[in-house]
């Protein structure tokens, strides 16, 4: 291993030219695409991106397959909705109320599930996802029922309508930034370690001093403040919500999404939910089976790589950085290429992937696992 | 097992791509193959499609599609009477190339309503084969290529939503704004409908023509000017069911049972409106959420003591209602249905059960009207075994209507649509389900009918004529008493 000195140095220098890169690609979007695309597609995907950022979040560094982030993005729209329309409140005191009830219903969920794993975590917060559906379908003195909110405007920053797209875009990509870099940020602390610890070992995390059930409910209220602001962003953008946009069909999207993209980055969601988005727009064009497509490029993707399409990327750069002769050990080459995460938590694709009994095995035997897959230079967190 | 060889993987990725592939052109195979006889053979364009002063021509040409006569499409474009009649855009037109104006048309092509999305798509083309289209296929999302209104070509958009607002948005979205959809067609449900007028009403140059969202608001409280309905919403669906129960059948005290959103909201309202007025009480309103399996705590709810049951609910609730019903409580009380329960499009499943159940709604099989036979007709030629429903109707109703008024106008929808929106407001028809004109909100004022399920079908009990959007109340009293919800109107 090289001088950690070296190594973090080269992460920081990643971090900016990839901030740098997101800056351009935000500066240029919009003058390449028609309106169309930058609404339905960019901020469409970006918002999505957001969601699924934290459900990323979730599944990705923590382990916890979560199916009650659209619940936790429902609150947030409703609430925004609910004070804006029904309270009259002013726009942006409502964004920050539903900004804050973001992590406040992650933290919920949390409580409510914070000693559920695997399968039954799954069930649980499929429950309470349920259970935010029907409560916004039924409970109309609050929530209006099925038909919901319509007709809602975005609100004017510095005198800048967000009705309009550009500025729409523009605060919507600010915000994935700041999602993405809080993120980072977060996982970059011991807070970010202990949700590893969580996702790898639970029990040798108890037994370090941690409380699996703590860091289990702050990782639920930490993902809250993205999955809140993308049900904030959503609103803006549909201009309305009601049960369907927070209803299973949306949750199992969601999860599309992230398994798609892939957890190994939280980057990861937004490739998912621009690759999602282009299908839903694009894939009638061209024949009558359009879930038949969707499904089946989901199992391509799934399929193919383990990690979604940024496995894929990842698989493809390292190839490429080796082709040109820039990385000279081959052989740890393809192990580095796939993150930093992997490399501190190897079972993690295990963990992840579908096979509940491999992640038993790789809790129980890590070491085991981890010779097995001839990995050498793992070093225990 | 992540250093997955590149050959294997790729090896996957290959015969995954063939069996999509394989499976997309399957679907079109499928789908061209089986292209029905009738609807490869242009149908001659209506002549009387452009009367607007009542419905006497329109007999004719309603019984022109079934005369089957195939004429070359092109024909159809050098009928006179479009640019006879207003159409002066006409010789500019043909001497470059013409733009061809898009028609969008949505409706829930996935999700729970998926058939009806299917009955939907029907009548769009078969409006759209009359002004000589080609089906391209069979398939829902199949087009129809080659229509011509006053030589102007008339393309075919179809976009499909799931029921939900959200998606109803994305998917007109992109028609509007991707394949530059000038009119639009839909969608299918009330909600679908609120959030479109939304969208609809930022792009006054583009029309929406509605299918069957039975939404009251679409019209009645703050319209759109681009926002056209040629048929009855939930409440005109429903309207002299109340004055039956009380004066025919004698009921005096009901109890009512239905799905808890607007569009049973409506039913509910415009039947207690007329019953309560005349002396009639309201013993339970029972609200079920959508899509509920159990009914029992529903059913043991109605109070013994009531003389009928209104039920409004769709799909699968109906008949799981029913069948449930009948099980607790032997069928003691007899039950009034709402529009949707016992449409045509459902009736079969719930059978002999449906037989005599009353209800009022815009579809009999019976009218009589030589319009309603050859529409039938028409329709099982194109789609054999298709009966007309609310869905097929309504679309057709629809999209037929926006091509007369564009015939009108010689295809000419410079100024934002302005002449077409024009023309399209003083459509006034005899449609297969009776004569219809539109109000001042571009409501529909139509005929229902009360109709009571015999042999499977919808016999007339009484045609109730041009029933408006106030059900003959005062309108502003009406408007002012606000939209029907759970507890509103208050009665009894």
């Amino acid at each position: 291993m090289e001088s950690s000195v070296h190594s973090k140095m080269s992460a920081r220098s990643r971090a900016l030219a990839l901030l740098a890169a997101a800056a351009a690609a935000i500066a240029v979007v919009p003058a390449l695409v028609s309106d169309f695309v930058l609404l339905q597609i960019a901020i469409k995907s970006l918002w999505l991106g957001i969601a699924g950022a934290s459900l990323a979040f979730l599944i990705g560094q923590a382990g916890l397959i979560s199916l009650a982030q659209t619940a936790v993005f429902g609150v947030s729209g409703y609430v925004m909705a609910i004070l804006v329309l029904d309270h009259g409140w002013g726009e942006w005191f409502a964004v920050a109320v539903a900004a804050a009830a973001g992590p406040i219903a992650g933290l919920i969920v949390g409580v409510i599930s914070r000693r559920a794993a695997g399968l039954y975590l799954m069930m649980l917060t499929l429950a309470i996802g349920v259970f935010v559906f029907f409560f916004a379908q039924q409970y109309q003195p609050i929530t209006r029922g099925h038909t919901g909110f319509n007709g809602f405007d975005a609100p004017t920053l510095f005198g800048i309508d967000l009705n309009d797209r550009r500025p729409l875009f523009y605060v919507t990509a600010v915000v994935a930034v700041a999602v993405v870099a809080g993120f980072r940020y977060v996982m970059a602390t011991p807070a970010g370690l202990a949700y590893r610890g969580l996702r790898d070992n639970p029990k040798r995390l108890q037994a370090l001093g941690y409380s699996t059930e703590a860091t289990t409910v702050s990782a639920f209220a930490v993902s809250g403040f993205a999955a809140g602001a993308g049900g904030v962003i959503s609103v803006w953008y549909n201009g309305a919500i009601s049960p369907g946009s927070i209803d299973l069909t949306r949750t199992i999207e969601l999860l599309i999404v992230v398994m798609i993209g892939g957890t190994l980055r939280i980057e990861g969601a937004f490739l998912g939910a621009l690759a999602v988005t282009l299908l839903q727009n694009y894939v009638s064009d061209f024949t009558n089976r359009t879930e038949t497509l969707v499904g089946a490029v989901f199992m391509v993707v799934v399929l193919v790589s383990r990690q979604g399409l940024t496995g894929i990327l990842l698989g493809l750069g390292s190839r490429a950085q080796r082709a040109l002769g820039w990385v000279r050990s081959r052989d740890s080459t393809l192990d580095r290429s796939v993150t930093d995460d992997s490399r501190r938590s190897p079972e993690h694709a295990s963990r992840t992937g579908q096979h509940a009994p491999s992640q038993q095995q790789a809790r129980r035997l890590p070491c085991e696992t981890l010779e097995r897959d001839g990995r050498g230079e793992y070093s225990p967190p | 097992m992540r250093n997955l060889g590149a050959g294997r993987s790729w090896r996957i990725l290959a015969a995954l791509a063939a069996v999509v592939v394989l499976a997309a052109s399957c679907g079109d195979d499928d789908s061209t193959a089986d292209t029905p006889s009738a609807g490869t053979e242009p149908v001659e364009a209506p002549a009387g499609a452009t009367d607007t002063d009542g419905g006497t021509d329109a007999d004719d040409s309603m019984e022109e599609p079934s005369a089957g006569d195939a004429e070359a499409s092109s024909d159809d474009s050098s009928d006179g009477s479009a640019s006879d009649e207003g159409g002066s855009s006409d010789d500019a037109g043909t001497a470059e190339a013409i733009e061809p104006i898009t028609i969008g048309a949505i409706s829930t092509l996935d999700g729970p309503f998926a058939a009806l999305g299917d009955f939907s798509m029907h009548g769009v083309k078969l409006a759209l084969l009359e002004y000589g289209g080609t089906l391209d296929g069979d398939a829902t999302r199949d087009t129809v290529t080659g229509a011509e209104v006053a030589g102007v070509p008339i393309e075919l958009v179809i976009e499909g939503s799931d029921a939900t607002p959200d998606v109803a948005v994305e998917a007109t979205r992109r028609m509007v704004e991707q394949d530059g959809a000038n009119i639009v067609i839909g969608p299918l449900s009330g909600d679908e409908g609120l959030a479109l007028k939304d969208y609809i009403r930022e792009h006054p140059d583009v029309t929406l023509v509605n299918g069957t969202s039975a939404s009251q608001d679409l019209t009645l409280r703050d319209p759109s000017p681009n926002v056209f309905r040629f048929g009855g919403d939930g409440a005109m669906w429903t309207f002299g069911v109340g004055t039956y129960a009380y004066e025919e059948l004698g009921h005096r005290r009901i109890a009512t049972v239905a799905e808890d959103y607007s569009y049973p909201y409506d039913q509910v309202g415009a039947v207690l409106t007329e019953f309560c007025a005349l002396g009639g009480t309201v013993a339970e309103r029972i609200w079920v959420p959508l899509g509920t399996q159990d009914y029992s705590s529903f059913v043991a709810q109605i109070p013994d003591d009531v003389d009928a049951v209104f039920f409004a609910m769709g799909g699968t609730d109906a008949i799981n209602f029913v069948k449930q019903y009948d099980e607790f409580t032997g069928q003691a009380i007899p039950l009034i249905a709402g529009p949707t329960a016992v449409d045509q499009s459902v009736l079969n499943e719930l059978g002999s059960r449906a037989e005599g159940l009353i209800s009022s709604g815009p579809v009999v099989d019976d009218s009589g009207l030589a319009e309603f036979d050859a529409f039938a007709e028409y329709l099982d030629d194109v789609f054999p075994g298709q009966t007309p429903n609310i869905f097929n109707v309504y679309y057709y109703v629809a999209t037929r209507s926006a091509l007369q008024a564009l015939e009108e106008v010689g295809g000419d929808l410079s100024d934002g649509s302005a002449a077409f929106q024009a023309a399209l407001a003083q459509q006034s028809w005899t449609t297969p389900i009776g004569p219809v004109v539109l109000d001042d909100n571009r409501q529909a004022v139509v005929d229902m009918y009360l109709r009571r399920v015999t042999d499977g079908a919808q016999a007339t009990i009484e045609t109730l004529p041009l029933v408006n959007a106030t059900l003959g109340f005062d309108r502003d009293a009406y408007i002012a008493q606000g939209s029907f919800s759970r507890d509103n109107p208050s009665c009894g």
